[in-house]
């Protein structure tokens, strides 16, 4: 090892100099020179590859493997530059010395960087569209799964909201609010699945296009996109092997505290006396209640009055695990990136597990000096292990019972732990059965694999390259769902025995499912590039091509239940099978191009374009142009700036502008244009020759698809974008942009055209409504170092309001019917017609103290003269002043409506504001850094059990809002007075507080988190490197460690990103890990 | 040289773009072109399979089952719980049985339905190209299909537009807008249909005739139901004008002139399947009750049977058996959610005596409540619960099971609890909860309290009047878990034939073949003794007849529409006999060493389990805006005429 660079080095010098006396022998030989040196970084880790010139001449040369040049100079007077990309440049004189050794500091301003933009790549300093991006150290800050939970809170343009903290699930991720973007990984359009579980530390950088110039993605563009170039090993680089590992435990981050037995009957007599609905005589009450107080237990008789906590019993710290390989390299052909990854994540339930491995090799190599090939392939295996509870989400399953089992009942019966206990009102749902040895095995797990081939040729014509892609990805799902019974037990003391009361299987709630799931997709791209720079002032750049993508989708499902046996997991031919297949084959076609012009770096000017074709339309339909310009002034060269002072503090200063227009090709069902007979649609069992007389037998339907709807098209988004981006004495960047997105076009029903019914027809949707987003994204970032100290604070925001412009067909009858119903040119949330999507909802004052107060309010709340309110009731407002409070009185007060569990997209929204705040610092070797996420302008919105308290006795509830609450002195006597609590008294729905939406309970949400910490320790490389280690860190992270500000705690004390209306969300992970990384 | 690239370009473009554009064409895997559909019988099949699975069947047995899926919606088999014929105990928390209903009640505008069936009869036309006598029967089936629906549409709706036409799309489409038919116009043009496509559909065979498919049979059946209805509607003109349900524009309303016409037409149907000779009575079975129920348990070797929804207990579940088992059959689980009440139970007839009424009181008859747990009535004493139902008409043991029947071999347990004589009468001790039937903590000095079948008043999935269902039950073990029956459900049958011909002939003064007919009926149910002479037929006991034979075969509500009384016997009063449902409760003597211990006795009792939480009991209503249904209406139609009341 130690000897080829020696000799590489020599020959490399060799050449050099032969180089040298050429060149030299040009200029005219003249007090000849050579000087010698190193350029290393900040580091002290030698940089290969850096130019060093001789000022004012062509002539120069680079710094081997080692960062070691040589250079022969004309004469004492020349003057070297240093230059490199991201480091600033350095000029040196010679002036006498032999030897030069530099330290390249690197350029925070980062102006020279490539940033990779569709299809292309660009210098920053000449980017005119509102682009953010994200380098690997960044990215792999955070312990999450997913990449697009490592991307919260870092970069602006993103905003997020996590509902489910689920092992191996996502947090929802959006580009300026604008829906879910378009995902490209290494020049390949591809979704969300795919990015989300790359292994992050194969991330090379993340570039987020939030303006028009995603229009070059065209037809799916419209909601942004997201562009991944992951990592590759360099030319001329030695091997290098990094290792990094941790290991961590986590727990919910936050969770609503229950009622335990005795407070669960407390509530309940108060809510039957509060009633009058108390079924037992008070005596019996009270001395029942006293029982469950003290806890009394007697195995003798059996009397248990010790309740049982099933959070504490069945949610327990989970251990979080993580690990990854990469070796990259090259020599002077071939460079090579090999990785492999693994993570294993348990949830906080017994057997749920979360694990996914990544592997990956990427090679390119030089065939010719001219023509380049190369080969990426990333496979990954995702596995998603729970037990098989039944129904659809077993998360959500274990959950509910967690929450609904009233803490009066134990787990077992006779709290024996052979027999799981038949809760009453919970048939079927008992934690205790929810393991894999009880109710049996669901296996989900995926194998992904993506090749890319990639070509380079360098045409002879100067600056003209053409580039070949095909990109071949194959995705094969399976899932193993295998549901068995198990038999639940009532105790009779009498006769010892425990019988079984119920019994899952023999009720046939059984099911063996096996359904595989492939996909195979396709891309492939021809691109020709073209740069040219007449002299250093102009320059010009193209890029023109064409792009194809194929995707062929085939579903299978194998469903049985309940099933013939509970031993063999597998599936026979059974009369209980029901088989469904699916299929989907989808196509684009399309052209790309780009223009651009720079001159002097100064104005920048850029077309960009795509001509679209999407399988999605009719033939004459198919076809789409999306364009989009952008231009920027870099205001900080003119001379007008250059010759002030304002360039002492103002070091650079551009502004940008940016149009584009996408689309959107999401608007119908499949072939909604074409007519035909729907196979599968109804079914008869009935004779298929009634001339022959053959008896019943099972015919398929099928039903007219109906009236093609031919006028539909794409919905058309276009953004306008203004940015600015500033830098203050080369410490504090400065990026903001403001802009306005507009979708027309969304498919909608003309309410005012009416078929008669007798027709059979209905009327077509068409391209009708718009909407759109308004908002201001950017960032504040102070980079500096001082001795041994570097640090950097960062704050990001992306404010991003989604307003509707036009709806069509709407009219009104008064002023009235039109502020409660209108939808024209409001913000989302004041939509009135779909109140998931907010919430009208009265504005509450504040709470009757006597009922006194209550005989002398002047409104009436209840339209029965307040016959029905008690003290500790709400006082609504009465808006309008009429003295009563009706429809009339109700405002939008939140940013959200309800998330009810069978739909979590409505109520679930991203916040309005989302806030990212990242700081740090490096002291010797120390590093620490601290990512906070805030969400800001969002609403919670309760309902059931958190608005009105315990409903009944078959479930359980929360403490704050049956305990904390206005009671009777004596609870069980009405006529006691009333003891002031901060929620109103429990009646279940009787409450004026929970029969109607008012912003008591409706918070809206805003709240800070500290997201990640981390705090890090590398060892001296002079240490390190004596074993051959060029790089050791030890780290601690911490995940979620606390919230800054949560406006739902003292209140619900939910994880703030939590919204199904019930609270019943699985919340995220607060975590705490430690590990080791290392590099060879 | 550049001319010559962008020579060489322009091809290439092209040819690119054209591959594009086929690159881009993707086939639509779920969908068979029309074309290709109609090229086979398979296709056109297919075609029929979703029209017929649409056709509207007012208890559809694949509807139910499991314990939440099984609501009281219209369209379902618990629907029958809505009239005087059984009640629905399906007692939770949140579903209450059977409220009452308001205009919109079997509303039926199904011209979705009427645009696929027009748009397969242009198909066929069209592109039809299977054998010429195969195209002939879908044309005739479609037509069937169509009829049947209109038919379906006017007995509930009155006249509604007749459409054959396929309209196109377009952006005008008040165009469309037609003005009701008349209510006799859409009657004839069913009629007409029917007489049209009759010979198209007569595919009888030796081996048999299809009973799934639309054959001559069916279309007779459906001509006899149809002009019987259309025939009773002008009969009872004078009633309609009374209480108003005409309009001037014909839309609702059949002159009483049509009367003799229709009546005769659904008398010559009845001749017409006589004469085919296909179709005759079931008489399959010795005992009498047994032959009765298993003319609707056996597909094959049935000559009565028409028309049949099939169903294989597969794809096609029937939950009817499963939904209304009784509990000792499917122990601790959901079932028996539909119970027969009294007022069903005493239109069967004492065969000897051919009087109906049950005496089950000392002196006067009387009627208690459920609430009361004591009484000093004096009670006939019966040696065994089943004696007060021995000697009834057959047809009662072949449809319901009451106290002392069996199922499967096996006997229901009915008993509502002890009655424990007292020196003032008697206090009657009930089980609290049908759950702790057999738990010996709930039994009353030793002796069990109430039948694991019920009757019991406050728990559900069990009986709440003492009855069960048997007609439709499917007597196959197994069949009462995962909608396993392979019953039929029954749309025509021969029977129905005979007694619409008999009424029809009743109207037309034919008496003696209204007797013929009748007796014909009363034969096969009870044998010679249970026939009636002239004297003792009259058009109540046609009605009667009706009540009995077709029970739950969702004629009832039909039957009290058309002779509209509906409105006088569903009248919402408490005080209306025929309006409140009855029960009959068993129970067994607890009077050690008395002789009466061990032995029967019976209470009539109001019907709790009917109307609301807040309204139990509510008697049944039938207002007068329900003879027509409501028809719905938007701006696209404006020549729709509201029917009257609305």
């Amino acid at each position: 090892m130690s000897k080829k660079p020696e000799e590489m080095k020599r020959t490399g010098i060799k050449l050099l100099l032969l180089l040298l006396h050429i060149i030299g022998s040009s200029i005219g030989l003249n007090a000849q020179k050579i000087i010698t040196g190193t350029v290393t970084g900040e580091d002290g880790v030698p940089i290969p590859g850096v130019n060093v010139i001789i000022k004012e001449t062509s002539a120069g040369t680079i710094t081997d493997v080692d960062g070691e040049y040589s250079i022969t100079v004309p004469s004492d007077d020349a003057i070297l530059v240093y230059s490199f990309v991201g480091m600033i440049t350095q000029e040196h004189p010679v002036a006498g010395v032999n030897e030069i050794n530099v330290i390249l500091i690197e350029d925070t301003k980062s102006l020279d960087e490539v940033v990779v933009i569709g299809y292309g790549k660009r210098k920053r300093e000449t980017i005119s569209a509102a682009i953010s991006t994200i380098e690997t150290e960044t990215i792999v800050r955070g312990t999450d799964n997913t990449v697009a939970g490592q991307l919260v809170s870092k970069v602006s343009g993103i905003t997020s909201r996590q509902k489910y903290g689920i092992p191996g699930q996502a947090p929802r991720i959006q580009i300026r609010n604008s829906g879910e973007p378009l995902f490209v990984i290494d020049g390949v359009m591809t979704d969300i699945s795919n990015f989300n579980n790359l292994d992050p530390n194969d991330i090379e950088n993340i570039t987020i296009l939030k303006d028009g110039s995603a229009a070059i993605y065209g037809v799916k563009a419209a909601n942004g996109v997201i562009l991944v170039t992951t990592k590759r090993g360099q030319l001329n680089q030695r091997t290098t092997v990094n290792f990094n590992t941790r290991a961590g435990i986590e727990e919910w981050t936050m969770f609503p505290r229950l009622l335990n037995a005795y407070e669960w009957n407390y509530a309940q007599y108060m809510r039957e006396v509060n009633k009058g609905e108390l079924g037992v005589p008070v005596e019996v009450a009270r001395a029942e209640l006293e029982k469950w107080k003290e806890g009394y237990y007697n195995p003798e008789t059996g009397e248990d009055y010790r309740g049982f906590d099933y959070i504490d019993e069945y949610v327990n710290p989970a251990p979080h695990l993580y690990s990854s390989l990469n070796i990259s390299g090259g020599t002077e052909k071939t460079n090579y990136y090999i990785s492999a990854a693994h993570v294993n994540q348990d949830a906080v339930y017994k057997d749920f597990n979360f694990n996914r491995s990544n592997a990956g090799i990427s090679v390119d190599t030089k065939l010719s000096d001219r023509l380049k090939v190369g080969y990426q392939v990333k496979g990954r295996n995702e596995s998603r292990t729970g037990p098989g509870l039944r129904g659809g989400n077993d998360y959500e399953r274990v959950l509910s019972s967690l929450y609904n089992i009233p803490p009066i009942y134990r787990p077992y019966a006779n709290n024996n732990p052979d027999y799981i206990y038949d809760i009453p009102f919970r048939r079927g749902n008992n934690p205790a059965g929810y393991d894999i040895e009880h109710s049996g095995l669901q296996d989900n797990n995926l194998l992904a694999v993506q090749n890319i081939w990639t070509l380079t040729y360098e045409t002879p014509l100067k600056g003209l390259t053409a580039n070949g892609l095909f990109s071949l990805d194959y995705r094969n799902r399976t899932i193993d769902n295998f549901e068995k019974g198990w038999k639940s037990y009532r105790y009779d003391a009498e006769n010892d025995v425990y019988n079984v009361t119920y019994d899952m299987s023999a009720s046939g709630h059984t099911t063996l499912e096996s359904i595989t799931e492939k996909s195979n997709y396709q891309l492939g791209q021809f691109l020709l590039n073209y740069t040219s720079s007449f002299s250093s002032l102009h320059e010009f750049n193209a890029t023109a091509g064409f792009e194809y993508t194929d995707t062929k989708y085939n579903y299978i499902q194998v469903h049985q239940s309940p099933v013939e046996n509970e031993f063999i997991p597998l599936l026979g031919t059974n009369e209980n099978n029901t088989v469904n297949e699916r299929e989907r084959y989808t196509s684009t076609a399309s052209f790309v191009f780009r223009a651009g012009y720079s001159f002097a770096n100064k104005y920048v000017l850029d077309f960009a374009g795509r001509y679209d074709g999407s399988w999605r339309f009719p033939p004459g339909k198919r076809w789409g142009f999306f364009p989009s310009i952008s231009a920027s002034w870099q205001i900080s060269s003119e001379d007008f700036i250059q010759n002030s002072s304002i360039s002492n503090w103002l070091t650079f200063a551009k502004l940008r502008f940016s149009y584009g227009e996408m689309g959107d090709d999401n608007v119908g069902s499949d072939f909604f244009y074409l007519e035909g007979y729907n196979y599968g649609s109804g079914s008869s069992y009935f004779d298929p020759a009634p001339w022959s007389n053959a008896g019943s037998t099972r015919i398929i339907g099928s039903a007219p698809k109906g009236v093609p709807n031919t006028n539909l098209s794409w919905m058309a988004v276009s953004i306008l974008n203004v940015g600015l981006d500033l830098w203050f004495i080369d410490h504090l960047n400065v990026q903001v942009d403001a802009f306005k997105r507009k979708r027309q076009g969304i498919p909608a029903v003309p309410d005012d055209i009416m078929f008669p019914i007798e027709t059979g027809l209905d009327v077509l949707t068409e391209n009708l409504n718009s909407d759109g987003v308004l908002g201001i994204d950017g960032q504040f970032r102070w980079e500096d170092r001082k001795g041994d100290v570097s640090w950097y604070a960062a704050v990001n925001w992306t404010f991003a309001r989604r307003k509707n412009f036009d709806y069509y067909g709407e009219k009104f009858q008064n002023s009235w019917d039109q502020y409660r119903w209108s939808r024209n040119n409001r913000w989302a949330n004041v939509d009135g017609s779909n109140w998931l999507a907010a919430q009208w909802m009265w504005h509450t004052t504040g709470v009757f103290q006597s009922y006194e107060e209550i005989e002398n309010y002047p409104i009436d709340l209840d339209g029965r003269g307040n016959a029905t309110i008690h003290p500790g009731d709400l006082k609504k407002q009465d808006c309008n002043g009429d003295g009563i409070i009706d429809d009339y009185d109700e405002r939008v007060l939140g940013f959200g409506g309800p998330d009810y569990p069978w739909d979590d997209f409505q109520g679930n929204r991203q916040p309005i504001l989302s806030v990212g705040i990242n700081m740090g610092f490096e002291y010797k070797g120390i590093d620490v850094a601290a990512d906070f996420a805030g969400g800001y302008l969002n609403t919670f919105t309760p309902d059931w059990g958190i608005k009105v308290g315990l409903p009944a006795r078959n479930q359980n509830g929360l403490y704050v809002n049956n305990i904390d609450v206005w009671r009777h002195e004596d609870i069980f006597d009405p006529s006691s007075p009333w003891v002031p609590g901060t929620y109103p008294s429990i009646r279940d729905w009787q409450s004026n507080a929970a029969s109607m939406w008012n912003d008591f309970y409706v918070r809206n949400v805003n709240y800070m988190r500290l997201r990640n910490l981390v705090v890090g320790y590398t060892f001296p490389a002079r240490w390190t490197q004596k074993v051959s280690i060029q790089k050791l860190r030890i780290y601690f992270q911490g995940k979620n460690l606390f919230f800054v500000h949560n406006s739902l705690s003292g209140y619900l004390d939910i994880d703030p990103e939590i919204s199904t209306v019930n609270v019943f969300d699985y919340p995220q992970h607060k975590g705490y890990s430690f590990g080791i990384d290392v590099t060879f | 040289m550049k001319n010559r690239t962008i020579y060489l370009l322009i091809p290439v473009l092209t040819f690119g773009l054209f591959s594009c554009e086929k690159h881009l064409t993707q086939q639509d895997p779920y969908v068979l072109a029309v074309e290709d559909a109609y090229k086979s019988n398979a296709g056109i099949n297919s075609i029929a399979a979703n029209l017929a699975s649409r056709l509207r069947h007012e208890q559809n047995f694949s509807f139910g089952g499991s314990f939440y899926g099984a609501g009281i919606n219209s369209n379902r088999h618990q629907d029958l719980a809505r009239w005087d014929e059984a009640i629905y105990n399906h007692h939770t928390q949140w579903q209450h049985p059977g409220g009452n209903q308001n205009r919109n009640y079997r509303q039926y505008y199904d011209y979705d339905l009427i645009r696929d069936i027009n748009i397969h009869i242009e198909n066929l036309l069209n592109y039809g190209a299977v054998a010429e006598s195969e195209l002939r029967y879908y044309l005739a089936e479609a037509r069937f299909y169509r009829a049947y629906t209109y038919y379906e549409m006017a007995f509930r709706m009155g006249g509604v537009p007749i459409i054959e036409e396929v309209y196109e799309y377009t952006s005008n489409p008040i165009e469309y807008a037609k003005p009701r038919n008349t209510e006799v116009e859409v009657y004839d043009y069913v009629i007409s249909e029917l007489e049209e496509i009759m010979d198209d559909l007569d595919i009888a065979l030796s081996s048999g005739v299809t009973l799934t498919r639309p054959s001559k049979g069916v279309a007779l059946a459906l001509l006899c139901r149809v002009s019987l209805y259309a025939g009773t509607l002008a009969y009872n003109n004078d009633i309609n004008e009374a209480k108003g349900l005409k309009l001037p524009s014909g839309a609702v309303g059949i002159p009483f002139a049509k009367a003799e016409d229709y009546l005769q037409k659904c008398i010559d149907a009845y001749y017409e399947l006589e004469e085919m000779g296909i179709y005759s009575l079931y008489r399959g079975n010795g005992d009498l009750a047994e032959n009765f129920y298993e003319l609707f348990t056996k597909k094959s070797g049935n000559p009565e049977l028409i028309f049949i929804k099939d169903y294989d207990g597969i794809n096609f579940p029937n939950y009817f058996t499963e939904t209304h088992i009784p509990r000792s059959q499917k122990l601790g689980a959901d079932g028996a959610m539909l119970n027969p009440v009294l007022n069903l139970v005493e239109c069967y007839e004492d065969v000897a005596s051919k009087s109906n009424l049950f005496d089950v009181y000392i002196g006067d008859e009387q009627v208690e409540n459920m609430s009361d747990n004591s009484s000093s009535f004096d009670y006939r004493i019966f040696e065994t619960a089943g004696e007060l139902f021995e000697g009834r008409d057959p047809r009662l043991t072949g449809s319901i099971l009451y106290p002392g029947s069996t199922f499967r071999g096996i006997p229901v347990d009915l008993q509502a609890g002890l009655a424990v004589k007292t020196p003032a009468g008697y206090d009657f001790v009930h089980v609290d909860d049908i759950n702790n039937v057999e738990n010996p903590s709930n039994y009353y000095n030793g002796e069990r309290k109430t039948g694991i079948d019920g009757p019991h008043r406050t728990s559900g999935f069990c009986s709440h009047t003492g009855f069960h269902m048997r007609k439709f039950l499917d007597p196959n073990p197994g069949s009462e878990t995962g909608g396993q029956s392979t019953m039929p459900y029954v749309v025509f049958r021969y029977g129905e034939v005979l007694l619409n011909a008999a009424e029809a002939a009743w109207y037309l003064n034919q008496k003696d073949l209204a007797l013929d007919l009748i007796n014909r009926v009363r034969n096969r149910a009870g044998g010679e003794v249970f026939e009636l002479e002239m004297a003792e037929l009259d058009l109540d006991r046609i009605m009667n007849e009706r009540r009995v034979e077709l029970a739950f075969e969702d004629h009832r509500f039909n039957d009290a529409k058309r002779w509209r009384i509906a409105d006088e016997i569903w009248d919402n009063d408490r005080n209306t006999p025929t309006a409140v449902t009855y029960a009959m409760w068993p129970y067994k003597i607890y009077a050690p060493g008395d002789p009466d211990d061990g032995k029967w006795l019976f209470r009539k009792l109001l019907v709790e389990h009917r109307g609301l939480s807040s309204d139990m009991g509510m008697p049944i209503n039938f207002g007068l805006d329900m003879y027509y249904a409501y028809i719905p209406v938007n701006d696209g139609n404006p020549l729709i005429e509201k029917n009257p009341y609305h």
